[in-house]
C-alpha cells in the first residue's frame, strides 16, 4: 500500500466489494469479471480516504506483445474532480508502475484522447505517442458491427 | 476449421510447435512496419507464454497451407473495457507476401471475429498504421478508425522507461 500524504488517501488493490464505489465511477459492472474467477479479466487498485470512501482508481489487465511478449494495458485511470491536484492520479499510475516493474513487465501502454490535459503528465513520465511518432491508430468493431459479419 | 478452396488453405488453432514457424513471420511482419529491431523475444518465449500454463497470455491462429508450412497467422488476448465488458485485442494478422490476394487475410480476421461472436465479446480492437494498406480492408468489414473520428491517441511506456520511473524519486521528471 502506499500512503499520499498531502492528502491522507491509501492507494491499495480492490477488494471484490470495494466494486460497489468503483461501479459508481465506472458505470458498469465489473466485480463478476474480476473476482469470481480463477483468471481475472482485470485488476484494479483504488484510492481510499480514511473513511472509506474511493475516490480514484486505476484499472489493467496483463496484454501480449509479439515484440517484447507479457505487457499491461492501463485501461482506465481517474480521479473524482473534487480530489484532483493532490497527486492521487499520480499514486494510481506509480501503483500500477510498481506493479509492472516487480513482474518484469516491459511494457505498458494505454489509450488517451489527444485533447485530455492529463497528457502533458504522461509525457512528462517518460511516455510516447506512438500515434504522433510512428502513425499507429486504434481500429475498432464494436458488438453491432461484429454481429452483422455472421447475418 | 475452414478452408480456403482456391488454394487449399487450413486455419486453425495453433500448436505450441508452430510458434517456430509463427516467430518468422511476426519477424516479418515487424520488417513490413519497419521496426524489425524491436522484436525482443524468440519462439521459446511464445511457447512459454501461450502453451506452457494454464492462463496462456495469448491465442493463435494459423494459416496452413496443403504442404505443412504456416503461411499467415492472428494472435490475440482476451481485454476488458469498463463500459462494455469482455473484449478482444488483435496484437498481429499476418499472411507472407507470396501468399497474399487470395483471401487468407481475410479468413484469418473473420476467425477471429468468429470467436469474438460466438463468446458475447463486445468489442474487437486492434492498432493499425495509418499508412497500411490493409485500413480499407478493415473499413470494409466496418471497423471504425478511433484515432481519426474521437481523437484517441496510443501511448506507450517502454521497458527503459518504467525501470527509470520505478527508480526515480520524483517520477514526474522522467524526461
Amino acid at each position: 500500500m502506499l500512503k499520499c500524504q498531502e492528502f491522507n488517501i491509501t492507494v491499495r488493490k480492490a477488494k471484490r466489494e470495494d466494486m460497489i464505489q468503483v461501479y459508481k465511477l465506472v458505470k458498469d459492472i465489473t466485480a463478476r469479471r474480476s473476482f469470481d474467477t480463477e483468471s481475472p479479466a482485470f485488476t484494479c487498485i483504488v484510492a481510499e480516504l480514511s473513511d472509506g470512501h474511493i475516490v480514484g482508481y486505476a484499472l489493467y489487465y496483463y496484454s501480449y506483445s509479439t515484440w517484447v511478449g507479457k505487457s499491461i494495458l492501463l485501461e482506465d485511470i481517474y480521479v473524482q474532480p473534487a480530489y484532483r491536484r493532490n497527486g492521487i492520479g499520480r499514486q494510481l499510475f506509480m501503483a500500477v508502475v510498481k506493479i509492472a516493474h516487480d513482474s518484469k513487465i516491459r511494457r505498458m501502454d494505454f489509450h488517451v484522447l489527444s485533447w485530455n490535459p492529463a497528457v502533458d503528465f504522461y509525457k512528462r513520465l517518460g511516455a510516447v505517442n506512438l500515434t504522433v511518432t510512428d502513425k499507429w491508430h486504434i481500429f475498432r468493431m464494436d458488438h453491432r458491427c461484429i454481429q452483422r459479419l455472421f447475418p | 476449421m475452414s478452408n480456403c478452396t482456391e488454394f487449399t488453405t487450413v486455419i486453425r488453432k495453433a500448436k505450441k510447435e508452430d510458434m517456430i514457424e509463427v516467430y518468422e513471420l511476426i519477424k516479418e511482419l515487424a520488417e513490413f512496419e519497419k521496426l524489425e529491431d524491436q522484436v525482443k523475444i524468440d519462439n521459446t518465449v511464445l511457447q512459454r507464454d501461450g502453451f506452457d500454463t494454464d492462463h496462456p497470455a495469448f491465442r493463435c491462429l494459423v494459416a496452413e497451407v496443403s504442404d505443412g508450412h504456416i503461411v499467415g497467422y492472428a494472435l490475440y488476448f482476451p481485454t476488458y473495457s469498463t463500459w462494455e465488458g469482455k473484449a478482444l485485442l488483435l496484437e498481429d494478422l499476418y499472411v507472407r507476401s507470396a501468399y497474399r490476394r487470395r483471401g487468407i487475410g481475410k479468413q484469418l480476421f473473420m476467425a477471429v471475429a468468429k470467436i469474438a461472436h460466438e463468446s458475447e465479446i463486445s468489442r474487437l480492437d486492434f492498432h493499425v498504421l495509418s499508412w497500411n494498406p490493409a485500413i480499407a480492408f478493415y473499413k470494409g468489414l466496418g471497423a471504425v478508425d478511433l484515432t481519426v473520428k474521437e481523437d484517441w491517441h496510443f501511448f506507450r511506456l517502454d521497458q527503459a522507461c518504467l525501470k527509470k520511473l520505478f527508480f526515480l524519486k520524483n517520477p514526474l521528471n522522467a524526461k
